[in-house]
């Protein structure tokens, strides 16, 4: 601790800087998000119409794309001149590197978290209560404003936690927009790697602490719904109402051209920039990833199928504390979760493969225990009973009745898992300088200004990973049919 | 006040697997002012989707709706100045009692002083003016729909759309709160159009029933109407209880029910028929010789005022009514044992033997 404190003056304003503009790029990017991810996940909700299908399906795209690829996409995308400003005509890119690149960048990967959480709450209002306002003489605006929005606000709020910290969490794909701003995350990498160790735990335990009070400040306005029914303008919000189609026009432009084309570009880019790609340090990222994220997986589907039975059966406090805690892992940044990690087995252990196991089962376990702490709890407890009271034992139980019924979730948590490892940056870096993960080694390979060779590789994780969800989606989709 | 009639309206809906189906077929009907109505048939009859439509909250396939010989079919449903209660209440969950109710008044800016003058008169009239600062989930179902009433009332509307109000709640609740439901709409002087698929309650509230299936309407009158003069063998059936027979004419007053000889004093129009018979008017008798039919008792159910005997005649089930008077217990009849009974001409309903009875007695 005593280090902390005796770090130069310079490296602690450099510090509280980094903090400042993380805060104020992640403000920024929810307000970015809210304004168009809250009309945009009513329409999904609501209509039932081919393009808000297909709109959709292309929404968890951001999400699917490896935070890697996606720094260069958007970067791509929106600072070079064979991005977007080539459809001006423009010789140079629209924007340099820089904090206005890093909030677009944040507004792609983080805008699906409000829609998806804001479209699930959507769609579980019954439709009769803005039936009921409709037919008490509420105009469509009103009704929205007075009725759904105050009932889906705990959906904001989950999805506002969820965007925000993600936007100051982002590590990877955030050093290749920054230029020469650094976000704090990608600052205690940079410190960390000089050697600065002091400083960079400094950042993390900031880092962390940030994300806890977050987490605590936004679930204490969990379930608190008041209303404000004193101010009601029905001949303002009746014309409010009429407005759908430059709503519609507006957020339609808004996702192909600010989140759905950023997202792709990557793959259009290296069609056109195709290089003779598979060298030796390309194949062995590729082993290397895929082997951790396959241990990984492996050895985190052992420890939390049973925590999740434990945790799905156990009706005292314990299920509600490990809820929580499970959420602060997931909202921790990785590259300060990476510091600490090393911090702490390092002392322990010298073998670098093994803490990047370890930190990679850090932060995906909870992504694997969650759905399968989700499905134990849909198990009726009458269905074990009712297997006990014919006649099975424990272990029959298990095998028959438990196990078939949490598969999907099973299948679902491991490909989370699986991707998160395969695409993580941050922790990475934190971990090792020497080895070069696939995202790793796109972040050095755009460093090196070789951004056909960044882009073919992202391309091809950017396949496995769409492979991955088509399979995810499969099995929700039976799930639910 | 309110006047609805409904003008050739046909509703088709497209299925999950995009087929057709018609849910309203060409329907013409009007609906009387200041009496209470209700919309009464078995589930999928279409009866919630003509409620819907006269709500505005869905639009016709092709028809229209009018109020006061005035067409609303294109009014949105904020304009219709209508009341609507939910089956399940749809209290907004994040208002209290007072709000609740306040609401219909309160989005049409209505005065200050005028909202809280409806939300008074409202909530005492449906007795929940001691609570208007309770939330929804500190309420009973049978508060909660009493509030859904007031917050649909609260806007003085004067035609008041019920889907399905009672059918969420306890079965004594339920039926209690159909008497207050009556009186509220009558005092008030209002037209109710009540949704239900429940014979029994829309018999006792309302003063004119609208029986549908399968998007048509059967028959409209009143509760005695549709219960003494059925127009159809579906009618029969799904108002109160009956016994149907097939019958053969012999002569213009005379029957033949397998093999047994009934004069009856109306003409007989058809040569093939079903009759059809109440449990009430199914008669008991001890001695042979006067009964027209012989059979095994199955069942008896105690009903406390009647007695319900399932008699088994050569594999069909009649359903017979004995009123039971202090003097007759115990009960003299045990199942198992053999009885006689008999019907009178006067009692019966003459219907048109149709192509396939099981369907017409089939209750959906």
């Amino acid at each position: 601790m005593s280090n902390i404190l005796h770090g130069g003056a310079i490296l602690n304003w450099q510090i509280f800087k980094a903090v400042l503009i993380s805060f104020f790029i992640g403000l920024v990017v929810l307000l970015i998000d809210l304004a168009f991810g809250l009309p945009l996940a009513w329409v999904l909700a609501r209509s039932r119409s081919k393009m808000a299908r297909l709109v959709d399906s292309l929404i968890d795209l951001s999400l699917v794309m490896p935070t890697a690829a996606l720094g260069l996409s958007v970067y791509l995308y929106w600072g070079e001149k064979i991005g977007l400003a080539r459809l001006f005509g423009l010789k140079e890119g629209l924007f340099d590197k820089g904090i206005m690149m890093i909030i677009l960048l944040h507004v792609v990967f983080t805008i699906p978290y409000i829609i998806r959480s804001i479209s699930a709450a959507i769609r579980q209002i019954e439709d009769s209560y803005t039936e009921a306002a409709v037919t008490l003489g509420a105009y469509p605006f009103t009704s929205f404003r007075t009725i759904s929005l105050p009932l889906f606000r705990d959906g904001i709020i989950n999805g506002s936690i969820l965007a925000f910290t993600r936007s100051l969490s982002e590590t990877g794909a955030t050093m290749m927009v920054a230029g020469l701003v650094s976000t704090a995350p990608v600052l205690a990498v940079n410190l960390k790697n000089a050697g600065e160790l002091p400083q960079a735990i400094g950042l993390s335990m900031i880092l962390i602490a940030s994300a806890i009070f977050i987490l605590i400040g936004a679930k204490a306005m969990l379930g608190q719904k008041t209303i404000n029914l004193d101010h009601v303008y029905p001949r303002l919000e009746k014309r409010i109402g009429k407005l759908t189609i430059p709503r519609n026009l507006m957020i339609g432009l808004f996702f192909i051209f600010v989140i759905f084309l950023p997202t792709i570009f990557i793959i259009l880019y290296s069609f056109g920039n195709w290089e003779a790609v598979f060298s030796e340090t390309i194949i062995k990222s590729i082993i290397i990833s895929f082997a951790v994220a396959f241990v990984v997986t492996v050895i985190n589907l052992i420890f939390a199928l049973p925590l999740a039975y434990m945790i799905a059966r156990s009706k005292s406090f314990f299920g509600k504390l490990f809820d929580s805690m499970n959420e602060i892992v997931l909202l921790v940044p990785t590259s300060a979760l990476g510091i600490s990690l090393v911090l702490f087995w390092s002392n322990f252990l010298s073998f670098e493969y093994i803490i990047l196991i370890l930190t990679h089962l850090c932060f995906s376990f909870p992504l694997l225990l969650k759905p399968l702490v989700v499905a134990f709890r849909d198990i009726p407890l009458d269905l074990e009973e009712a297997a006990h009271s014919l006649g099975a034992n424990s272990k029959q139980v298990l095998k028959t009745i438990l196990f078939p019924l949490v598969i999907p979730a099973i299948i679902a948590g491991s490909i989370m898992a699986f991707m998160r490892s395969l695409s993580e940056t941050g922790a990475t870096l934190a971990v090792s300088s020497q080895i070069q993960t696939v995202p790793v080694l796109i972040v050095n390979l755009v460093q090196d200004a070789k951004f056909g060779q960044a882009a073919f590789i992202s391309t091809l994780l950017f396949a496995v990973a769409l492979l991955f969800l088509l399979i995810l989606k499969y099995f929700t989709y039976r799930k639910n049919h | 006040m309110p006047k609805v009639e409904i003008i050739g309206l046909t509703k088709k809906f497209k299925s999950a697997k995009d087929e057709e189906i018609l849910a309203l077929d060409n329907l013409n009907l009007n609906i009387p002012s200041k009496k209470y109505s209700t919309l009464l048939g078995p589930s999928g009859c279409g009866k919630t989707t003509l409620l819907r439509i006269i709500t505005g909250l869905i639009s016709p396939t092709k028809g229209q709706v009018l109020f006061n010989k005035e067409d609303v079919s294109l009014r949105p449903p904020q304009e219709r100045d209508i009341g609507f209660v939910f089956q399940h209440f749809s209290i907004f969950p994040h208002m209290d009692v007072w709000h609740n109710t306040a609401y219909g008044p309160l989005v049409r800016g209505w005065e200050k002083e005028d909202i809280a003058k409806a939300v008074k008169i409202n909530l005492k009239l449906v007795g929940l003016d001691d609570r208007a600062k309770a939330l929804p989930h500190e309420l009973s179902g049978g508060m909660r729909q009493r509030l859904g009433l007031a917050r649909a009332l609260a806007t003085h509307a004067k035609l008041l759309l019920l889907d399905e109000p009672l059918s969420a709640l306890d079965a004594k609740i339920g039926a209690y709160l159909r008497y207050e439901l009556r009186k509220i709409v009558k005092n008030n002087r209002l037209t109710a159009i009540h949704v239900t698929h429940n014979q029994e309650e829309a018999m006792m509230i309302s003063d004119n029933i609208i029986l549908m299936r399968k998007g048509r309407i059967v028959q409209t009158g009143s509760p005695v109407e549709l219960y003494n003069y059925p127009k159809t063998i579906f009618a029969a059936n799904f108002i109160g209880k009956c016994n149907f027979f097939t019958a053969r004419k012999l002569s213009d007053n005379l029957i033949d029910i397998g093999g047994r000889k009934l004069a009856v004093k109306k003409n007989i129009k058809y040569d093939e028929m079903v009759i059809g018979i109440r449990p009430e008017k199914i008669h008991l008798k001890s001695h042979p010789g006067q009964a027209l039919f012989t059979g095994k008792i199955d069942l008896i159910n105690f009903l406390g005022h009647l007695y319900e005997y399932r008699i088994n005649v050569n594999g069909n089930i009649i359903k017979a009514y004995k009123r039971i008077k202090d003097d007759k217990l115990p009960e003299k009849y045990r199942e198992g044992d053999k009885v006689n009974f008999s019907i009178s001409g006067d009692d019966i309903f003459i219907f048109p033997k149709p192509k396939d009875i099981k369907k017409e007695l089939s209750l959906d």
